[in-house]
């Protein structure tokens, strides 16, 4: 088993299927509408490049099929998908690093520090 | 469960184009996805076309790039090895990586197979649009549209009150039978200018008959129209947006139409606007709809035709039993009405029918059957250059399949292998077709200038990226097979023992690939003969003088309301006063007005007694109606007698004036002047024909009409008149503005919206001609493209196989013109014979043209003759520079090796 740094960095659009998996179980589709959200309709995936992403991401070891909704009033049968554990570190890993990354940005004032 | 959408259907094929443990893991997924993601796509063509068009490129780029992958695929649970699929992966991405090593010949073959199937999905989606696609309304399939057939087989006219009442009550083959006639109306009110639309008087079932309801309040119900009852209408989705910004509190308002308030009772669906293509002389798309029973008309005269009648056949009953139900009741009309319905010009007379889908659109089927041969040819064209070239890259890559075979490969193998190249390069060259037709069907409606029915409905659907993929994948078959086929057969002695010199094909092969350029030269030929006998049409036409001059003039039709001139004489001297005020505009030479206006769309016709002249047949001729000053203003010339003066009023002896035409047909040997006939029939009717002028092509150059009558509009009263006034400078634009507010200072409630430069509206009837010719002369010039680059390639080849025969040649003492007379020889030889082949087709198919010819002979021989010599011209050209290169050849290098 490789260890969750080896799979850094991580592609922007993984990081991005990652973090909206981090606040719960979505479906292809469901994964799809957060990230055009998130991004400001910048980013409009479509199910091959979608679902070829979830196979990579699937490959590490950083998410897995949650099995189907069983929600029984809304007839939602879709193929869920979850956020490992493993998958979590790698998301860590990544976000620390992208941090650190801007806090060198900050730091050279590339950019403005951002109040916090 | 029940079967999937087809879009559905079509998304579950693309995906078999994942590699299969992929789909395997994922494709239950994917299909979710689309699901979710096509409902969420509002019901528009554009939004469809850009979900489909991202789904396939999507899918194309994601597949290639998975089957490329060699990254580790999750196993799913009980993953089975696939020895085929496993197989056709490797072929499929050997495929791929050949080609991407060989980019020159890769980028040829994409972009030629493009520029066919590109061709051949515009031109399908064209044919989609307007004869596949069904008319949005539920018993569109059932609805007939019914007319009084004339003297001549396939001639019609309307159909009056009366009849529509006896077609409603006594036909039994139908459920439901609607009249409809166009209504001039201009629509008032403080929510903008006075507009002029096109409005539609319909009996209340209409809508009910044809199956489509309100999208917003009621449509029609029975109760609607009576006369005396509630005035009622129903707009269109377009007016109501445009107009009203689509503010639903319309309903229930009151809206002046027509001169009267009526009440908005409900809006149509935005795809109604019925007729929604010209039934013949309903030409406009309706903007609103009034109700009328038409009882009011019940007792109407039976030559008073003026409507179109729809009728609705009921449900399992055929053909041949509304057929027989129509003769019958032909029948009972001409035994009670021998005058009016068998006699004399009616002899022939029965009531014929059309279905709705072929009145609608039955007129321009010929010109999409003959462009859509034509793009299918150029297809053929292109798939012989790309077999040709395809063969060229075989015999170069003869060694590497010897030597597969000799590692034991089976042919089959090695056949599928060349198979699926082929494959690819048909469905990447239908991709970039596909985006061709993307761009192109835009075009090609532009060029049509609206005069194809439902072309505007044209573009990316479905069926057209179906059709595309369909066509991709023969042609990627097609161009294969015959390579495939011929390389496998490669003997592995004689292909490995040949060693560096090259491989020399066997005079078979020379043959073949001969023949397939001279198929093409006769396939060019075809579309070059098509092409030029359509372009010596359209020359015709442009020489054809239409009698009148309309550069310069500006043409402003108008329509006044009944309600608001009521009287003959308000009428008379609205029209009198606008074309003199109109006239003493600084910037005009002359004004007047006139119905209908010549190329401006509508007609008028007639029967009518000419005194003298025999009952049977009945004298016919094309009316007009027009103010003083009219022939001067369109140079129409005065032959004989005087034009109309302002003394030819109400009150004053009936005059007319005729053209010509009708001098010559009814008095041949004298002077017609002073001659009388009669258009309303009564004892006291008879007109005085006061002078002759030149005849007029009124309904466009193709066709010379009737002969021809004019009458004064002081003594012919209507409210439908064309304002025509010539500018003193020949810019009829220039005048726009000052007759527009000419005509406020008169009435300023009267749109201008229908103000159109005369020349541009005659130049508008030639548009089918022109579309046709300009659209087979873009096809014939790629064809020719094409057929010339297929004959350099062979030429090029047949030179490169026979250096060392040329190499010897020399040496022993040839000439390099005898070389180069060879080599042109070889190519004349082809030429001609695909030429014969071709010339033979083209005379047995052009036929087939007759009804989009003028003036010009299905086998004019000029034509051929010219086409002829053009292809041996440019096959000359093309065969020119390989005949060069081999005068070049030295022979010690030709012999070393």
């Amino acid at each position: 088993m490789r260890r969750p740094h080896d799979h850094l960095p991580l592609r922007p659009v993984e990081a991005l299927l990652l973090t909206m998996l981090a606040s719960g179980d979505r479906h292809g589709y469901g994964l799809r509408q957060d990230i055009l959200d998130h991004t400001g309709g910048q980013i409009e995936l479509e199910p091959g490049n979608l679902y070829r992403h979830i196979r990579r991401l699937e490959t590490i070891g950083a998410l897995e099929e949650a099995g189907r909704g069983t929600s029984p009033d809304d007839d939602d049968r879709r193929i869920y998908y979850r956020l490992t554990p493993f998958g979590r570190r790698v998301l860590t890993l990544e976000m620390q690093r992208l941090r650190a990354l801007v806090r060198l940005a900050e730091d050279r004032r590339i950019i403005v520090p951002a109040r916090s | 469960m029940s079967a999937p959408a087809p879009g559905e259907r079509l998304f579950r094929r693309l995906l078999r184009l994942y590699p299969k443990t992929f789909r395997d893991r994922y494709g239950t997924g994917m299909v979710e996805f689309y699901r979710d993601r096509r409902l969420a796509v509002p019901d528009r063509p554009g939004a469809r076309a850009r979900l489909w068009l991202r789904l396939i490129a999507d899918t194309l780029l994601s597949s290639v790039a998975e089957h490329l992958s060699s990254e580790p695929r999750p196993v799913a649970g009980g993953r089975r090895k696939d020895g085929t699929m496993e197989t056709l992966l490797q072929d499929l991405r050997g495929a791929i990586r050949g080609l991407a090593r060989a980019p020159s010949f890769t980028g040829v073959v994409l972009v030629t197979l493009a520029l066919g199937i590109g061709a051949n999905a515009a031109i399908f989606s064209a044919l989609e649009a307007v004869l596949f696609r069904p008319l949005p309304y539920r018993h569109a399939e059932r609805t007939m549209v019914l007319w009084n057939g004339g003297s001549v087989e396939g001639t019609y006219t309307a159909v009056a009150a009366p009849e529509y009442f006896d077609y409603k009550e006594q036909l039994e083959t139908f459920d439901n039978v609607a009249a409809l006639r166009p209504q001039s109306a201009t629509i008032l009110g403080a929510e903008g200018d006075p507009e002029r639309l096109s409005a539609y008087t319909v009996t209340p079932n209409i809508f009910e008959l044809l199956g489509t309801e309100s999208a917003l309040g009621r449509s029609f119900r029975t109760g609607d129209g009576i006369p005396g009852g509630e005035l009622v209408v129903v707009l269109s989705d377009g007016l109501w947006r445009r107009r009203f910004g689509g503010d639903p509190a319309v309903i229930g308002r009151q809206v002046n139409v027509a001169g009267l308030p009526r009440t908005v009772i409900g809006i149509m669906p935005s795809g109604v606007r019925f007729p929604d293509a010209p039934l013949d002389w309903l030409r406009e798309p309706a903007d609103l709809w009034i109700p009328s029973t038409l009882e009011q008309l019940r007792g109407d005269e039976r030559g008073n035709q003026n409507l179109a009648v729809l009728a609705r056949r009921a449900e399992g009953v055929s053909q041949a039993q509304v057929d027989a139900d129509l003769g019958m009741l032909s029948g009972r009309f001409r035994s009670q009405w021998p005058d009016r319905y068998g006699k004399g010009a009616a002899q022939n007379w029965r009531i014929v029918s059309f279905s709705l889908q072929d009145q609608m659109v039955g007129s321009v089927k010929l010109a999409l059957f003959v462009i859509s041969s034509a793009v299918g040819v150029v297809l053929l064209i292109v798939c012989v250059n790309v077999a040709n070239l395809l063969l060229a890259r075989g015999a170069l890559k003869r060694r590497d399949v010897a030597v597969r075979m000799a590692l034991g490969a089976g042919r089959p193998r090695l056949v599928r292998q060349m198979l699926t190249e082929s494959l690819v390069l048909g469905l990447g060259g239908g991709g970039l077709g596909l985006l061709l037709a993307w761009v192109g069907t835009p075009l090609l409606v532009r060029l049509s200038g609206g005069n194809i029915p439902r072309l505007e409905g044209a573009g990316m659907s479905i069926e057209v990226i179906g059709f595309s993929f369909g066509v991709s994948l023969l042609t990627g078959i097609g161009v294969g097979l015959i390579p495939a086929l011929q390389q496998s057969r490669t003997e592995l002695r004689s292909a490995m023992g040949e060693g560096s010199r090259g491989a020399s094909d066997g005079i078979d092969r020379r043959r073949f690939r001969s023949a397939l350029v001279a198929a093409q030269v006769a396939m060019a030929l075809v579309i070059l003969v098509a092409a030029g006998l359509l372009g010596r049409s359209f020359a015709a036409l442009l020489k054809v003088d239409p009698g009148f001059s309309p550069d310069g003039v500006l043409a402003l039709k108008l329509a006044i309301p009944r309600a608001k001139y009521d009287s003959a004489v308000k009428v008379i001297s609205f029209y009198r006063r606008l074309a003199e005020q109109v006239a003493s505009l600084p910037g005009v030479e002359s004004a007047a007005t006139i119905y209908p206006l010549p190329m401006g769309g509508d007609g008028w016709s007639g029967s009518l007694d000419v005194e003298g002249a025999p009952e049977n047949p009945a004298p016919h001729a094309e009316y007009n109606v027009t103010s003083p000053g009219y022939f001067k203003t369109m140079r129409i010339p005065l032959q004989a007698g005087r034009e109309f003066g302002p003394d030819d009023a109400q009150g004053m002896p009936n005059v007319a004036i005729v053209d010509d035409h009708f001098a010559r047909k009814y008095w041949p040997a004298e002077s017609p002047l002073g001659k009388r006939i009669n258009v309303r029939g009564g004892p006291n009717d008879w007109i005085t024909i006061v002078g002759v002028v030149g005849h007029v092509y009124r309904a466009g150059r193709s066709e010379a009409g009737e002969p021809q009558l004019y009458l004064p509009h002081a003594q012919y009263v209507q409210t439908q008149m064309v304002l025509v006034a010539r500018a003193s400078n020949g810019n009829a634009a220039g005048l726009a503005s000052a007759v527009r507010s000419g005509l406020k200072e008169i009435d300023p409630e009267l749109p201008s919206t229908r103000m159109h430069a005369a020349a541009e509206l005659a130049d508008k009837t030639l548009a089918p001609q022109r579309f046709n010719a300009l659209l087979i002369g873009i096809f014939a010039l790629v064809a020719l493209g094409l057929a010339s680059v297929g004959l350099y390639g062979v030429m090029s080849y047949l030179v490169a196989q026979r250096t060392r025969e040329i190499g010897i040649r020399l040496a022993l003492g040839g000439q390099p013109g005898d070389v180069r007379r060879m080599v042109l020889r070889e190519s004349l030889a082809i030429s001609l014979s695909g030429l014969a082949v071709g010339g033979i087709v083209s005379l047995a198919v052009s036929r087939l043209l007759t009804g989009l010819l003028f003036g010009v002979s299905p086998t004019d021989a000029a034509t051929y003759t010219g086409i002829a010599v053009l292809l041996l011209l440019v096959a000359g050209i093309a065969s020119y520079g390989p005949a060069r290169r081999a005068t070049r050849v030295d022979p010690v290098t030709a012999l070393r090796n």
